[in-house]
């Protein structure tokens, strides 16, 4: 009982020891949230990732660091739609801030603002790992950070009402420069259009959407398992005719499946950051499109050799 | 002393929580006189816009609602079939851990021979509504062709109270140690540390109500008390106004750089047993039981599919009443060590160390069940498992079980866990 008392103690003064900070608390589920509050909050901010550009969102486990960050955070900013569903909800019940908890305006589901593809018409484990409101990873679409930036700056003006005017003109600024790198993107992508490939896992939906691209198939019989090479073989022998020049995988996952796919159907194998830090040289929210269009038109060149 | 304070603390909580004072309803009206003239400014705005067309793909339905779900059910409804095949060299009736009286699920042993269908779970969860999260799960088991029905647990939770404080109450697993919070079917083994099954019956699930508060500093750190009926070993009998058991606890933890993440906790269990029976005698206990836990947990995640998980546990136990009419009071420990491995995203392998040494016992209790005769109690575990999803799995376990006093046994364990449904996020 005095041990316990001696703790509950020491914890107190190490509270004091650390005072709060002024600036608005932000922890985001993935890197790209955390980028895009950055770049919508700038000093007013300060922003935490749950996850990194190499870690699969799916599947993290609710550390103690994640529920100490989400106690004092003010602003939740996540994908939604289930992808955190594993580790997300956890959290906002063990860390005891209701300010951040589903429907409080410190909570910001980035899915709840842009259109969701791949809703199943039925739901069965039989088909993998299937998300109920559609396919999440909607960072990979560019265009999505537009309505979703605004969503940003609202819940920030809201929770941090002295801050309004910044965050809308950072905002303003924000939407200038992603309309432009819009723009570029997509005449550089121009030769991409029409191209067919093979995904690894089902999570490139948005991004080929929006490049025009052709997903011919994805290597998962189902989402979340691991092909076996006999799945594979068949699988290359059926999607001959598609003529997939690539094979695209997301810089976290294990590209064993990818890499068999790519020596033996002699087809370049793409690795692409899909957030920030996914891979070298995606460190801000546009290096990620830069490097995702660079490394798919040098792909598309080789494949053409 | 302890029993007041908890209970106070915790009605008050409650009090506070109930009645949120009128300060903060201004607060609440005056936040939604804000959110609509932000509204308003955001359709004139839009109206003003509306000539340009919107890129495409992005429709933007503003202010929708979260879309985490319990995966299209509401509430989640899980339920988690089990079952086993088992060889023990030594029979399963005659199981013992050499001096100490086993009670809760401990009574039944690990062991199994032939074909045994393991427990039915039924488990459903769901916030209740804004403030309230409620989980009931209720285990069937059948035994000799009877079935039986436990209560695991059935339990409401506070979800919005304030600076960090949370009540729950019902019939919850205690949060003392690490492992005791944790459902089976989410063990790394097919059956609880040695040390659990002496001195806590393999698990503490009882009546009562839990305060607990998770400090806003940037490290991790949980403080809570348990105030608890007694009805769950080592506690038994109605003492006190039904309130037989309390317990307090601490848990902090971090990470070291981004592969590695630790919690260590410390935490204490006092139960009253007034004519406690175990074993077939039955053997009778009366007096207090007072138990401390430290855990350390240490976890090393470089990629997905691949993970290493080294947790242990020590426990203390001190025994103060009377054994069948005769005084005791003394001191046991016990402790175990486990590392698992994930070598694959399907498969991972694991060993675990047990060990448990009681106290000397008094002469006048020479022979009978808490007598050790000078045996400490150890078990080596192995186990591979392999998981084809989240929801599937077949688990491999032998061990080599040293827990009885004259005899070794060694047993072979087949199991599957299979969880149609939703499932709970898995905790740390």
């Amino acid at each position: 009982m005095k041990i316990m008392l001696a703790i509950l103690a020491a914890t107190l003064a190490a509270m004091a020891a650390f005072p709060a900070a002024a600036a608005v608390e932000v922890f985001a589920c993935e890197p790209e949230w955390a980028a895009l509050a950055e770049a919508i909050g700038g000093d007013r901010v300060t922003t935490f990732s749950a996850t990194t550009g190499t870690q699969d969102p799916h599947h993290i486990t609710a550390r103690p660091s994640l529920i100490a960050r989400m106690r004092t955070a003010q602003l939740v900013v996540c994908t939604g739609a289930e992808l955190e569903t594993g580790w997300l909800p956890l959290l906002q019940r063990q860390a005891g801030n209701a300010s951040v908890l589903p429907r409080a305006p410190g909570y910001l589901e980035a899915a709840s603002v842009v259109t969701l593809k791949e809703i199943p018409a039925v739901l069965d484990r039989r088909l993998g790992d299937v998300h109920a409101h559609g396919n999440p990873h909607i960072q990979t679409d560019p265009r999505h950070y537009l309505p979703i930036a605004r969503a940003v700056a609202d819940r920030l003006a809201q929770i941090d009402p002295a801050g309004a005017a910044t965050y809308r003109m950072r905002l303003a600024d924000f939407e200038t420069r992603w309309q432009q790198a819009l723009a570029r993107w997509q005449s550089e992508a121009t030769a991409l259009r029409g191209v067919s490939v093979l995904v690894q896992h089902k999570n490139l939906v948005y991004l080929l959407d929006w490049l025009g691209m052709r997903e011919v198939a994805a290597l998962e019989p189902v989402p979340g398992v691991e092909p076996s090479t006999t799945y594979l073989t068949e699988l290359l022998r059926t999607t001959a005719s598609a003529q997939p020049r690539m094979v695209l995988l997301a810089a976290y996952e294990s590209d064993r499946p990818a890499r068999w796919v790519s020596e033996r159907a002699r087809i370049p194998m793409v690795v692409l950051p899909l957030t920030v830090g996914g891979v070298r040289g995606a460190d801000t929210l546009t290096a990620v499109f830069d490097v995702t269009v660079q490394r798919l038109l040098a792909a598309l060149q080789q494949a053409q050799r | 002393m302890l029993t007041q304070s908890l209970l106070g603390a915790t009605a008050l909580a409650l009090v506070l929580y109930a009645a949120p004072s009128v300060a903060q309803q201004a607060n609440e009206i005056e936040a939604l006189r804000q959110q609509l003239r932000q509204l308003q400014a955001r359709i004139d705005q839009l109206e003003a816009t509306q000539t340009r067309a919107p890129a495409p793909g992005a429709a933007a339905t503003p202010g929708a609602a979260p879309l985490t779900g319990g995966g299209g059910f509401n509430p989640g409804i899980g339920l988690v079939l089990d079952g086993r095949a088992g060889y023990s060299r030594l029979d399963p009736e005659t199981y013992a851990i050499a001096g100490t009286p086993l009670g809760g699920e401990a009574a039944e042993g690990p062991g199994i021979r032939g074909l045994a269908l393991g427990e039915v779970e039924l488990n459903v969860f769901a916030n209740v509504d804004n403030k309230f999260f409620g989980n009931a799960t209720i285990a069937v088991i059948e035994e000799g062709g009877e079935a039986e029905v436990e209560l695991e647990e059935a339990f409401v939770q506070t979800l919005a109270m304030p600076a960090g404080l949370q009540v729950t109450a019902g019939k919850f697993l205690s949060d003392i140690g690490y492992l005791n919070a944790f459902h089976a079917d989410a063990d790394d083994f097919a059956d609880r540390p040695l040390a659990y099954c002496a001195f806590l019956g393999c698990f503490v699930s009882d009546a009562g109500i839990r305060l607990s508060w998770v400090a806003p500093s940037p490290f991790y750190m949980r403080l809570g008390g348990e105030v608890m009926r007694g009805d769950a070993f080592p506690a038994a009998g109605e003492r006190h106004n039904a309130t037989g058991a309390r317990s307090l606890f601490a848990r902090t933890g971090g990470d070291i750089g981004t592969a590695w993440s630790w919690q260590a906790g410390l935490s204490w269990l006092w139960s009253d047993a007034r004519d406690r029976k175990t074993g077939d005698g039955p053997d009778v206990f009366t007096g207090t039981t007072d138990t401390g836990i430290a855990h350390l947990v240490l976890k090393w995640a470089p990629r997905r599919g691949q993970a290493l998980k080294w947790q242990t546990e020590f426990l203390r136990n001190h025994i103060d009443g009377t054994f069948n009419a005769k005084l005791l009071d003394r001191k046991d420990h016990g402790w175990y060590s486990q590392l698992v491995y994930q070598f694959a995203p399907q498969w991972s392998t694991g060993y675990r160390y047990d060990r448990v040494s009681p106290g000397d016992a008094p002469a006048a209790l020479a022979g009978t069940a808490i007598d050790d005769m000078g045996h400490t109690a150890t078990r080596h575990t192995l186990v591979t498992q392999w998981k084809n999803t989240e929801f599937s799995r077949l688990r491999l376990q032998y061990s080599w079980d040293r827990s009885r006093i004259d005899e070794r046994d060694e047993t072979i364990q087949l199991q599957y866990t299979m969880i149609l449904g939703a499932h709970p996020a898995h905790q740390y």
